[in-house]
């Protein structure tokens, strides 16, 4: 027994290596949050007026609202007074090209592996950086403007196309939704925005990259997704924040709007700071992730690879309006130590003919707790709506716990609803079976992982699939026996 | 091949093997019964390296090596090979990728060159035929999903894939059916020849119906107290192993 | 003169006219007569359940004893014709027949032998006092508290008895048919014991046949012992029109390395309850159940899976499917219990059902009761109906609706059946089935 603690403890125990910390001058918001906070962000971005509004009536609805305990985590309480909502890199010149970029931002980039150097560009790989919530550089928008595609960071959403963030912006997620959905309407900083026009297929993948970069900042970028009539995008989503002893707050708001034969892929590989070995510090990634499948036909895809954050709250969800629309989630959550994860989706059927599939698979190791939540919700008009469910859960070791909770609601009879649920183990059995055959325990646990999670990474964009199988590997490194 | 001396092992303080010994030639088939709880399957594990045994005494000689100085996965690579009596399942790993993935280690290890994917399906799909294994299953996740039976002619499978000198069947033929039975002991049959070895763990002297041993041993107590031939097998199976125990009690 | 156990106060209401009956019954020191006192103690305290009683929710069989039913397994004719039965001739096999809850020995036909197998009457062997029944008779069926086994064991006068010694396989199916006929007024109570030793193999084919309008309801249990490295295969048959009612419950227990799988096909019944309980008492065993009700008219099958799995390394599966057309109800509970000791027990359970009309009604209570750390359980429902774009696929296809229908019905029924073994035996009920669909 103590040599399969032994082996579990080396399985799981590796560092963060994506810790270190960017010296960039930083022009940030005073601590705390009070409506001149809000004024303060909102008068930093020359934001209009009827910006300034939303969010204030956002923070006016938070004042009233209370943090949800119904997730199955826990945590210290939050002080939001403590929290420095707007940190900015203070910009030395205005960029024309990537030469003029901090050097040590771009250092940064190079740690992280991000797709930022002109190979990447060469294979097709738009990103807007986000840093701190600002975003640093958007490549590739020139050529993606001919194709009618807006490709933009949210500030600039704002001022250049007022009349479309103002349409849809808050419109699948409404300010009132949740706590931190409220919270991050009031002071969101940043983010990206996207426009696919009708019968545009685009051509690369979008990418964004999230970083927190300051100690004691909070992240709250807001992503608004819109895919109109007969387009397509896959979106892909990259997230690392340095480590710190403190706790940070991240509570994103993505809203996706997909409208009649429109498909949008969204893809997120998520690698917050978990907090060390003690469980001390982290990101708290308290996300609201939505999409509407607003037209007929339409399609919209969740892929998450979720192996960071302290704590991570996040269901991203698909309300199925249009006839014959569907909702797809397809997720590897994966906790280690001290982690705790309460994630997974919903998926509302409105509409008829509607279709969803749910594949789930977490992975639990040292003292991790990994909760899977769902919702299938079938509205009375709902007919024919069909769910498949598969949750499966592993466990390394056996301190660590995972728990499913599905939650079905079906009101209408021709619904089809099915669900499927497994609890597997990497005991020392296992391993010792794979001794047995010649195997080493880290190609053991390297084989293992990687098929549980195949049906999931086949829907990730290929190098992305290849980066969440290296992250896997990172997260449970230290197998060698 | 393989000379187990004076073998003394615990687990948890508790002593399961108190002075076993067996001497394996090339082109042998031993036989080990006894009751319940008499530490065959102690000894099996020991021999494959399983951790969790303390060896407090004696020595295990492989083909002129300490195999108990060896890790589990070197111990497999030098050809020894244990069917476990309760195969586990590995989730999410295909026998393909598995048999790939412990193939090409082995073969490594004997300086020969990794089987490509092509070969390696060659090979697989020969061995497959020669235990009577459904191809669909090969999909599969190891072991997940398979019924007893089919558990255990994996085993027998594998065996085949990895060509061992020496190989421990503990209890492969418990649950199996008449069918079942005659596949694995065709298998081990056919894979029989004048360099390998074969030690069979049993319950049951229905097997040694289709594996003629050429020794039977029988267990008790954490040592051998009786050799024979396969008639021995017969009389435990018609007289139980109560006579044994009185016998050796009574010599205590 | 017997008399009632001082521990027991009151008697059940409904189990007092029961109790009058059973006072005449001649006492005897047999391993049934022996069973019966106690076995009348625990009927006359649990009385007949209603659906008040979790386990009969779904299941209304107390309404058949308002009009006061009464044990007639002593009082009715046991007299029949061959040609009135289905005698499954298709099959090579051997066959007992009991009509009434009496063996009938005309009927029957044994024609495996081996030395020490007994294919006979339960009756004959307790009689004759065979060690094997004596060692085994209501060792099972006494832990069980359920009060229609108590009501057997109290008046079961005869059913099967089947002896298999070690490293024994039985050639030939057992096929043990049950009759009940036309005008019976009350309860049949039919017993069986099958016992098997190490390393041996049986399948056993059981099926209930029911002559006439008016039936009995027959009330039969069975104790089933699977040895060490043994297997046996259950199946129970009932094809016949939407008459029977019928309570059956099965009791059985497997030793080390074993194996037993069940096959419950009804496609018909009036009322028909299936309690199956299992206890796994052996390490490295496996245990199947699998179940298909297709029902049509008013009929209603209730099947009751409990699994015990008391020792590590053991496996079981439940798959039950139900088709459910008119007025029909299908109730499905499933129960998996994990001992503490159990680890590495894998665990499986599924009820899928088609609902072919506004009418019928489906009832799934899938439950897991977990005490082990080490295992893999897993349970999934589904209901629903048939896929319209299926259905549309094959009309584009030059089918009919209700050939399309039929077809899909039967591929999704068939799942079931293609589990059993005996070649001839699976043919005929897909055939059975596939008539059923298609009228």
């Amino acid at each position: 027994m103590a040599e399969e603690i032994d082996i579990i403890d080396q399985v799981t125990q590796s560092d963060y290596k994506y810790g270190f910390v960017t010296n960039v001058e930083s022009d940030n918001a005073k601590v705390g949050l009070s409506e001149d906070t809000v004024r303060f962000i909102s008068a930093k971005k020359n934001e209009p007026e009827w910006m300034l509004e939303w969010r204030l009536k956002a923070y006016k609805a938070w004042l009233q609202m209370t943090e949800p305990t119904w997730p199955n985590v826990h945590y210290p309480k939050i002080d939001y007074q403590k929290i420095i909502y707007y940190a900015a890199p203070k910009p030395k010149k205005v960029l024309n090209s990537l030469d003029e970029v901090d050097p040590e931002i771009l250092e940064t980039f190079k740690k992280l592996g991000i797709p930022m150097e002109e190979q990447k560009i060469l294979a097709g790989v738009a990103v807007d950086v986000v840093m701190d919530s600002v975003s640093v550089k958007t490549t590739y928008k020139e050529k993606l403007k001919e194709l009618g595609i807006i490709f933009c960071s949210m500030s600039d959403a704002i001022k250049d196309y007022p009349e479309l963030v103002q349409k849809y912006i808050g419109s699948v997620v409404p300010v009132r939704d949740n706590y931190f959905a409220a919270l991050n309407s009031a002071v969101f900083s940043d983010g990206s925005f996207c426009y696919i026009p009708k019968g545009t297929r685009c051509p690369m993948e979008l990418s964004t990259y999230f970083r927190i970069n300051e100690a004691n900042t909070g992240q709250f970028e807001r992503t608004l997704l819109i895919a109109d009539e007969g387009s397509y995008v896959s979106y892909l989503e990259g997230c690392t924040a340095p480590m710190r002893d403190e706790n940070q707050l991240h509570a994103a708001v993505v809203e996706l709007v997909a409208m009649d034969n429109a498909e949008i892929k969204y893809s997120t590989v998520q690698n917050w700071y978990p907090g060390n070995k003690e469980g001390k510090g982290g990101i708290y990634n308290f996300v609201t992730k939505r999409g509407i499948c607003q037209g007929i036909n339409s399609k919209i895809s969740w892929t998450q690879v979720e192996t960071g954050s302290a704590i991570t709250w996040k269901y991203p969800s698909v309300v199925l309006k249009g006839e014959n629309s569907i909702g797809e989630f397809y997720s590897v959550a994966v906790t280690n130590n001290y982690q705790q994860a309460d994630t997974g989706t919903k998926m509302i059927h409105i509409g008829k003919n509607t279709r969803s599939r749910i594949v789930s698979k977490g992975i639990s190791a040292g003292k991790s707790q990994n909760s899977y939540r769902g919702l299938v919700k079938v509205n009375p008009n709902a007919e024919n709506a069909y769910n498949f469910s598969q949750c499966d859960s592993l466990l390394i070791g056996d301190r660590c716990g995972a728990h499913t909770f599905p939650y079905l609601e079906v009101s209408n009879k021709s619904a089809k609803v099915e669900h499927e649920a497994t609890t597997s183990k990497i005991g020392e059995d296992i391993l010792f079976y794979c001794n047995q055959r010649g195997l080493s325990t880290e190609t053991a646990v390297q084989l293992i992982i990687n098929g549980y999670c195949k049906e999931v990474f086949q829907h990730l964009p290929m190098e992305f699939a290849a980066e969440a199988q290296k992250l896997l590997a990172v997260s449970l490194e230290g197998s060698v026996g | 091949m393989l000379t187990i001396d004076n073998l003394h092992a615990s687990i948890n303080g508790k002593e399961i093997l108190k002075g076993f010994g067996l001497e394996v030639k090339p082109g042998e088939v031993h036989a080990i019964m006894g009751p319940n709880g008499t530490g065959k399957s102690t000894l099996a594990n020991i021999l494959a390296g399983k951790e969790d045994y303390d060896v407090t005494d004696g020595t295990v000689t492989f083909q002129g090596k300490d195999l108990l100085d060896m890790a589990p996965e070197e111990r497999a690579r030098e050809g020894v090979f244990l069917a476990f009596q309760y195969p586990v399942e590995i989730p999410g790993v295909s026998i393909a990728n598995f048999m790939k993935a412990s193939l090409n280690e082995v073969r490594k290890h004997r300086d020969l060159q990794p089987l490509d994917a092509v070969e390696f399906l060659k090979v697989m799909k020969e061995k497959m035929r020669f235990v009577e294994i459904d191809e669909k299953l090969m999909r599969r996740a190891v072991n997940e999903g398979f019924s007893g039976g089919e558990k255990k002619r994996n085993e027998i499978f594998q065996m085949a894939m990895l060509e061992p000198t020496l190989s421990i069947l503990d209890e492969t033929d418990s649950g199996l059916d008449i069918d079942a039975l005659r596949i694995v002991a065709n298998g081990v049959n056919k894979l029989k020849n004048e360099n390998n070895a074969f030690i069979v763990i049993t319950h049951y002297q229905r097997l040694l119906d289709y594996i003629v041993p050429d020794f039977v041993h029988v267990m008790y107590n954490g040592r051998i107290v009786k050799s024979g031939g396969k008639e021995l097998a017969l009389e435990l199976e018609a007289k139980g192993y109560d006579w044994i125990k009185q016998e050796v009690d009574a010599t205590v | 003169m017997t008399t009632l156990s001082e521990t027991v106060n009151a008697i059940h209401p409904t189990s007092q006219a029961f109790y009058e009956q059973w006072e005449q019954l001649e006492p005897t020191q047999t391993p049934m007569g022996i069973a019966r006192k106690p076995a009348m103690d625990s009927f006359a305290q649990l009385g007949i359940p209603t659906t008040r009683h979790e386990d009969w929710k779904y299941t209304n069989v107390a309404a058949q004893f308002k009009t006061g039913l009464t044990d007639i397994t002593n009082s009715t004719s046991n007299e029949i014709d061959a040609s009135q039965l289905n005698l499954f001739p298709f099959l090579k096999a051997n066959r007992l027949v009991f009509v009434n809850g009496h063996f009938s020995p005309t009927l029957s036909d044994v024609i495996d032998e081996a030395e020490g197998l007994v294919i006979g009457s339960l009756a004959q062997y307790n009689e004759l006092g065979h060690m094997a029944l004596r060692d085994n008779y209501n060792s099972l069926a006494n832990n069980y508290k359920e009060a229609f086994s108590a009501l057997n064991t109290a008046f079961a006068q005869d059913g099967a008895f089947i002896f298999v010694p070690a490293k024994t396989e039985v050639a030939h199916p057992v096929i043990i048919l049950h009759v009940t006929t036309e005008g019976s007024q009350g309860v049949i109570n039919s017993r069986s014991l099958i016992v098997t030793g190490r390393s041996s193999r049986l399948d056993v084919i059981e099926s209930h046949q029911y002559l006439g309008n008016d039936t009995a309801l027959g009330n039969q249990l069975l104790e089933i012992v699977v040895g060490d490295n043994g297997l046996v295969n259950y199946h129970k048959i009932m094809t016949d029109a939407n008459i029977g009612k019928h309570v059956g419950n099965l009791v059985a227990k497997q030793g080390n390395d074993s194996r037993f799988n069940t096959y419950v096909v009804n496609l018909a019944g009036q009322l028909v309850r299936n309690n199956m309980v299992v206890d796994i008492d052996g390490k490295n065993s496996e245990a199947g159940f699998y179940g298909l009700y297709s029902l049509d008219g008013v009929s209603q099958v209730d099947n009751h899976v409990t699994v015990k799995h008391n020792e590590p390394h053991c496996e079981s599966h439940q798959l039950f499917k139900g088709l459910l057309n008119d007025k029909s109800t299908g109730v499905f509970n499933g129960r998996i219990y994990v001992k503490q000791d159990a680890q590495k027990t894998n665990a499986f359970q599924s009820n899928k059902t088609i609902l072919l009309s506004e009418q019928a009604n489906t009832y799934t209570k899938p439950q897991l009761e977990i005490f082990a750390d080490d295992v893999k359980c897993s349970h999934g429902a589904t209901m629903g109906q048939i896929d319209q774009t299926m259905v549309f696929y094959l009309r584009a296809r030059g089918l009919d609706e209700a050939q399309a229908r039929a077809m899909l019905n039967q591929a999704f029924a068939a799942d079931v059946i293609e589990k059993i073994s005996i070649e001839p035996l699976k043919e005929w009920l897909l055939n059975q089935l596939t008539q059923q669909l298609t009228r």
